[in-house]
């Protein structure tokens, strides 16, 4: 893909939460009364407010990443506190959608990553999951042969089989990414800028969760 | 886990202090602090401000931002807090920086925040971070104490507790274990530890521990590769290019060193100790426009650092010098006087400085006028003379054509420190460049030679049990080379040893005192004085 490409779809999707904010905030201030804000609407302004926030940042780590700049801070970190500073970070608005959000690993599971990048990507997902599913979602690590990972499940429909099928190869590798958006493809990126000897990043979509829904994993060398 | 009992946790109780120059963000993180019920929150909008909050009062907490606008930015902050003893062992210092800044710090410093948090954060985000960070504090805090002290056994052993007892942050207790054994000179188990971490994979800690492993040893082509692989793959990891040059520079490449570190100050031009090591090698190289260049950033970052070093000052001078500019050369040796307060090392810098300028300028009067004020100095600083300053002094002396007084300095130099290489070389150059019928090679060997003899002969005193003979030549070797560390060092020791066998005496503790305090004038940090003195105190306080 590219940088150019990323800028004008990000662009637009940035204008579209920002028109949506300025929408909202029309609505609220008609009335004058602050006490009488719905929290419907704000919590649909906090959402957006992040969605460009998130949007934002990827764009500059994709510049980054187009100059030739980019190099992952790759560090160990257990799973446990990682996992707990994610949910933390999304549990008001897992509240604010009735999503039960959680995760599952075990308590000594290190691994070696950077966690901004990852963070960023698990974020993303979860803005895009709290979209698709139904009320769960659950993240989960494990070392799988030598791998590490990172997977986000729903209890929603699943991947639409268009999606699915952007994925050609069984690598993981190989997406369509004109066809799946720029949530994806950033995951994609920060996967394979981790690389261990001769092991590279990738990412996987898949519908075969344990709740029944989407599964996104990311696998780490 | 294990938690100190005596150890507050309750973030509500807490100091803190903001630092940020955006208002906004400072109310931003006061709010957030707020939300968690802490009270005494403290704010500064610039460096310069935090230096005098943190010099006013003690804080649990300081959240600092790296890039602080212009002035001091977050990192000298905490190198001057931590530099000065304004934030203890118990503080934690958090740095805050907009996505990987850090990189830019990485190895290349001395004092490293005690976390890191990348913009934006929420407030979730921070409280967990606080609350993780004041536990980690809570079973670090005796290692960190231990290690600012200088005291590094001891610091190991806590850290070798804790290892054995939670595998949980294993890698990066491993990786501070590393480190501490580096400082504390053992080098082998540090090597030990880098190794078994690059097992698995390619660890940039890990590869950069192992270069320095190598560099100790002498071993510069395998260092040079390490350190070559490392920039390739990551190339914001400046404390490589950092280590990179100086092995360039012991393998005789100063061209490759030079261009190596103009393009890390490229990358970062803010690290004042590169500047002035860019600077150094820039005037070897006979470049003088780039050392200008590198010792003029090298001074104005100096006006906020603890890393200030007048050598920036002479260095500047001197390239402006050879550049022809003689009058901005004495305007910058004039302002040493005022900017280090008239201390006499300094001030020994400032008149050597000046010398070798009237005397290019064709002022040989006042170039004599100045070296004697500079031997005046060095006399009366005796063996505290700056090693750097002395050497300056004899090529100043060569250049005015007084032999009598450069063989003079060049004697004791050499008794003082015997046992540096590198210093001899610069002395055998200086001789060599000044184009003198003098065999140097035969003049620097003897010197060294007898020193060397004298010390041998001593420790093998004390190996056979002949202490008191051993103390007596250890003393006098000692009163007449009062620079020369090795020599202090072991008349402490035997003196030490002798109490430990025959009981403590007056007058042999007041010796041996004095001894360690003529090292710790001249090497505070020495791994070797920093055990004594834990003996030596061991021995005062025995019955």
């Amino acid at each position: 893909m590219q940088f150019s490409d990323i800028l004008a779809s990000t662009i637009h999707d940035i204008k579209n939460s920002l028109s949506m904010i300025l929408n909202v905030l029309e609505q609220l201030t008609e009335g004058n009364d602050i006490q009488q804000w719905n929290p419907t609407q704000i919590n649909h302004l906090k959402h957006e407010t992040r969605r460009a926030n998130d949007n934002l940042i990827q764009l500059l780590i994709l510049y980054k990443q187009d100059i030739g700049q980019l190099v992952p801070h790759i560090t160990e970190y257990n799973l446990d506190e990682f996992f707990q500073e994610v949910v933390a970070e999304n549990q008001s608005m897992a509240t604010s959608r009735q999503v039960e959000l959680g995760y599952r690993c075990e308590p000594d599971l290190s691994g070696y990553f950077d966690a901004d990048l990852v963070r960023g990507v698990l974020t993303s997902a979860l803005g895009n999951a709290f979209r698709y599913t139904r009320d769960q979602l659950l993240m989960t690590a494990e070392d799988r042969d030598g791998w590490l990972v990172i997977a986000l499940e729903d209890n929603g429909r699943g991947y639409p089989q268009r999606m699915l099928e952007c994925q050609t190869a069984d690598s993981g590798e190989g997406f369509d990414f004109q066809r799946t958006g720029l949530g994806l493809y950033f995951a994609f990126l920060v996967a394979a800028l981790h690389s261990n000897r001769d092991r590279k990043g990738f990412i996987r979509i898949e519908n075969e969760g344990t709740l029944g829904g989407g599964r996104f994993s990311l696998w780490l060398p | 886990m294990a938690v100190n009992p005596f150890f507050r946790n309750d973030l509500a109780q807490k100091k803190f202090l903001i630092v940020d120059d955006f208002g906004d963000m400072r109310s931003m993180m006061r709010g957030m602090l707020q939300l968690f019920g802490c009270k005494d929150i403290q704010t500064a909008a610039s460096g310069i401000e935090a230096v005098s909050r943190l010099e006013e009062g003690r804080f649990d907490i300081v959240l600092c931002d790296y890039n602080l606008g212009d002035g001091k930015s977050g990192q000298q902050v905490l190198e001057e807090a931590r530099f000065r003893g304004l934030v203890g062992y118990a503080t934690i210092f958090i740095m805050v920086t907009a996505e990987n800044t850090r990189d830019m710090v990485m190895g290349a410093v001395e004092y490293e925040p005690d976390g890191y948090l990348s913009k934006p954060f929420t407030k979730d985000l921070l409280k967990m971070r606080l609350d993780r960070l004041v536990l980690k504090k809570a079973d670090l805090g005796e290692v960190e104490k231990a290690a600012q002290s200088g005291d590094y056994d001891i610091a190991i052993s806590r850290l070798n507790a804790l290892i054995s007892s939670r595998p949980k942050q294993l890698g990066e207790l491993l990786k501070l274990k590393a480190d501490l054994c580096m400082k504390a000179g053992q080098i082998d188990q540090a090597a030990e530890i880098f190794q078994a971490a690059m097992v698995e994979r390619e660890l940039d800690w890990a590869k950069f521990g192992l270069a320095r492993v190598r560099f100790n040893k002498g071993q510069y082509a395998e260092a040079r590769e390490l350190l070559q692989g490392l920039i390739e793959s990551n190339p914001n990891f400046m404390g490589a290019y950092d280590w990179l040059a100086k092995t360039y520079g012991m393998l005789g490449n100063t061209r490759q060193a030079q261009d190596l570190l103009q393009r890390a100050v490229n990358l970062s031009p803010r690290a004042i100790l590169r500047q002035q090591a860019l600077g150094g090698l820039a005037l070897k190289n006979k470049a003088h426009d780039v050392a200008e260049k590198a010792f003029r950033q090298a001074v104005i970052l100096g006006r906020h650092s603890v890393y200030r070093n007048v050598t920036s000052y002479t260095g500047l001078a001197e390239s402006k010098s050879l550049l022809n500019k003689n009058r901005e050369a004495l305007e910058v040796i004039s302002q040493i006087d005022t900017v280090f307060d008239r201390k006499e090392d300094a001030a020994l810098f400032a008149r050597v400085g000046e010398s070798k300028v009237r005397q290019r300028m064709g002022d040989t009067d006042g170039a004599q006028v100045q070296l004697n004020a500079a031997l005046e100095l060095y006399q009366r600083l005796g063996y505290r003379s700056p090693k750097q300053a002395t050497l300056d002094l004899l090529r100043a002396c060569l250049a005015v054509g007084d032999i009598e007084q450069a063989m003079h300095i060049a004697k004791s130099l050499i008794r003082n420190n015997h046992d540096d290489d590198h210093l001899l070389e610069e002395i055998k150059t200086a001789f060599r460049e000044a184009n003198l019928d003098i065999d140097t090679q035969t003049f620097v060997h003897d010197i060294r030679h007898e020193i060397v003899q004298l010390n041998n002969r001593g420790v093998e005193l004390a190996r056979n049990g002949q202490i008191p003979e051993a103390i007596k030549l250890f003393e006098e070797t000692a009163n007449s080379n009062p620079g020369n560390k090795t020599i202090n060092l072991n008349a402490a020791r035997v003196l030490i040893l002798q109490m430990q066998r025959a009981g403590k005496k007056n007058d042999q503790l007041q010796r041996a005192r004095e001894y360690l305090d003529r090292v710790r004038a001249i090497d505070p940090k020495n791994q070797t004085l920093i055990k004594l003195l834990v003996t030596f105190k061991q021995l005062i306080t025995a019955d």
